[in-house]
């Protein structure tokens, strides 16, 4: 594993030498963006009956998957780039956990990003995505139609029983209940390569400002707009940044 | 040979005899090799000519795998459909593909002592098998049921005069390999789909289904009856191995081929597309009719080790349907049959 990657690396380097030898300089900078999940700050492991919630349950995770949107630099005179891209985010899937972004960042100084966990109401859009996986986050048409913003999954237990809970979120009957993230994390893009990391911690999603009880809510919430409402707020602490140059 | 014999048989007789003998063994040699002409000379004459055959894709489907190395031609095609339905592919008895794969019973067949799979929609498939063990192309699992499962005898394909012509004309090779076999045979298989159930008019809005139809409709979709997370729209099945509770010690499924315990008891998640026509069901046949399925959802659920979470009342037995939503539910998957699947032209027996 290491070595191909190394002469990729150097070939890649050698290659883009040659470039700045020849032609101007890059006036957009690349980004990646790198997706990681933990429990009480350490790395999310799954399918382990070992975790405890706000309330007490102890609780297993086994799938996790989401969609951000509309990713949006603040720029240092109060304007907004918004890129086109969603992002499809599946901790199962390796190569879903790093967003490349090359050359879409002008240089400059930014005062903050935002983003969007699932759609907005004007984004969600039932048929937009022809393939799988994102095809599967499907959210019915009796339900407001779209597509899910979240599918995380386990089992949490009971009287030393386990039950599964999905934690399923999306636009039920239309009704927007997407999470708008917004950090205000000053950073300037360059000629280097620039990393974000967006954490997501998933205890938070269980604690503040409503303490999340899963037998309260039961093993699926879709149709509750209580549980989706709860979600919405919950939400407002799950993510946390860090940006290396 | 014959006549180094003849100087020693002297009357006329015999030379009559002889020369009559003799003319019908050249006579023989002649139609001998009118019916097997030296190949590649002959074959050569055969053009390679293919007209490129695309796939429609019907409104809210995904998109469908296809192959850039076996892209579909007609003639591709017709030759995998004669392939389907001829007993030369098998290379230890008489069967064809459709000895099992019966056109009218949705491509399975009901009676057989196996749990046979139905051939429905596989260009979308990408895990093939009950146990979804079989992870791959259309094309890769053709070739292992070319060359494992039917044993096909290419000698026999290969003596065949308008097999050679067909496969020269299609693939553009003078010897038929186990590949070729395959590559035919997926063609077929990918115009196997069933697109135009009564489900699928609903959908486009070019009819509207009965009120318990309806009723079904919105217990399939809803998390009250639970089903379309696994079977999910459009193809019914979202190409997944999962436990959907039939036990408390599960068959080994998929673990058999990845040794993962959390892989025990599941399965890949069946298509409902003309589930009407498939008894018996599961893995193992264990449910006849489509009322017990249902009962099975509503009141039967084991909550086993490694249940999907999205069998979301297992820890309740299942979600308790009424007998009344029981039926509505069968009626909404009664509208997954597909007529025009089982009875059109192109995908029956061409001989
Ligand atoms: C003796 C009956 C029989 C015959 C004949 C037969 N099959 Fe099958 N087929 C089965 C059974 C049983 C299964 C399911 C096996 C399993 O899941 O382990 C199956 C499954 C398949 C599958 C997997 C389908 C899916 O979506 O998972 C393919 C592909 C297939 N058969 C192709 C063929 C082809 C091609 C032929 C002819 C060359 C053929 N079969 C002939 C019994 C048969
Ligand atoms: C957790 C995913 C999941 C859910 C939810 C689910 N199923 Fe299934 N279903 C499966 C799997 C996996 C199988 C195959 C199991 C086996 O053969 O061992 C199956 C098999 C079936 C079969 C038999 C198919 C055949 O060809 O033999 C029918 C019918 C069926 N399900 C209907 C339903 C209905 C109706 C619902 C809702 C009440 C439902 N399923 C909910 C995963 C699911
Ligand atoms: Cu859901």
């Amino acid at each position: 594993m290491k070595k191909p990657n190394l002469v990729v690396l150097i070939l890649f380097l050698s290659l883009l030498w040659g470039c700045t030898k020849n032609t101007p300089p890059k006036i957009k900078s690349d980004l990646t963006v790198s997706f990681t999940h933990t429990v009480h700050e350490h790395p999310v492991v799954l399918n382990q009956m070992q975790y405890i919630n706000a309330n007490g349950d102890t609780f297993s995770i086994k799938t996790i998957k989401y969609f951000i949107s509309k990713f949006t630099l603040f720029t240092e005179n109060g304007g907004q780039l918004t890129l086109p891209h969603y992002w499809y985010i599946d901790i199962n899937d390796p190569e879903s956990l790093q967003k490349n972004l090359l050359q879409q960042i002008p240089h400059g100084t930014y005062s903050g990003f935002s983003f969007i966990l699932g759609f907005t109401n004007e984004d969600n859009v039932s048929n937009m995505f022809t393939s799988n996986p994102e095809y599967l986050m499907f959210w019915p048409e009796n339900m407001g139609g779209g597509y899910h913003y979240q599918k995380l999954e386990g089992q949490y237990l009971k009287n030393g029983m386990p039950h599964n809970f999905n934690f399923h979120s999306g636009g039920l009957d239309k009704t927007d209940y997407s999470i708008q993230v917004i950090e205000n994390l000053p950073f300037t893009a360059s000629q280097n390569l620039h990393n974000l990391t967006i954490n997501m911690e998933i205890q938070n999603w269980f604690k503040s400002p409503v303490t999340w009880d899963f037998q309260y809510f039961g093993a699926g919430i879709m149709q509750n707009h209580e549980a989706q409402e709860t979600i919405q707020q919950n939400g407002h602490d799950v993510f946390s940044f860090t940006i290396l140059k | 040979m014959m006549y180094s014999l003849l100087p020693f048989l002297n009357s006329s007789k015999v030379k009559v005899l002889s020369l009559i003998l003799g003319s019908l063994y050249l006579l023989n040699l002649c139609r001998c090799t009118t019916q097997t002409p030296t190949p590649t000379n002959s074959l050569e004459s055969v053009p390679y000519q293919t007209s490129p055959y695309s796939l429609m894709v019907p409104e809210f489907f995904p998109q469908p795998q296809l192959s850039e190395e076996n892209p579909l031609t007609f003639e591709g095609i017709a030759l995998g459909r004669k392939l389907y339905y001829d007993p030369i592919m098998d290379g230890k008895g008489n069967r064809s593909c459709s000895s099992c794969h019966i056109q009218g019973q949705a491509f399975q067949i009901n009676n057989g002592s196996h749990q046979v799979v139905p051939h429905i929609n596989m260009t979308w498939t990408t895990k093939f098998m009950w146990d979804g063990g079989f992870e791959g192309t259309l094309e890769e699992v053709m070739i292992f049921e070319v060359e494992e499962f039917f044993n096909t005898d290419l000698s026999k394909l290969n003596n065949n005069w308008e097999y050679r012509k067909l496969f020269k004309g299609a693939f553009n090779v003078n010897e038929i390999t186990s590949k070729e076999a395959a590559f035919a045979l997926a063609q077929f298989a990918r115009t196997l789909n069933s697109t135009d159930s009564k489900y699928d008019q609903f959908n486009r809005g070019e009819l509207s289904l009965s009120p318990e139809e309806m009723k079904g409709y919105m217990l399939f979709f809803n998390e009250k009856g639970d089903c379309f997370h696994c079977h999910s729209p459009e193809l019914f099945t979202d190409n997944q191995t999962r436990n959907n509770g039939l036990d408390m010690n599960p068959d080994s499924g998929y673990f058999a081929h990845s040794k993962d315990p959390q892989d025990v008891g599941k399965f890949k998640t069946p298509t409902l597309r003309n589930i009407e026509l498939t008894a018996p069901y599961m893995h193992d046949g264990r449910f006849t009719t489509l009322e017990e399925v249902v009962e099975f959802y509503a009141n039967g659920v084991q909550n086993s080790p490694n249940i999907d979470p999205l069998m979301l009342h297992s820890s309740a037995g299942g979600n308790k349907l009424t007998p009344e939503e029981q039926a509505n539910l069968i009626a909404f998957l009664k509208t997954l049959t597909d007529s025009n699947f089982t009875t059109r032209e192109e995908l029956s027996n061409p001989f």
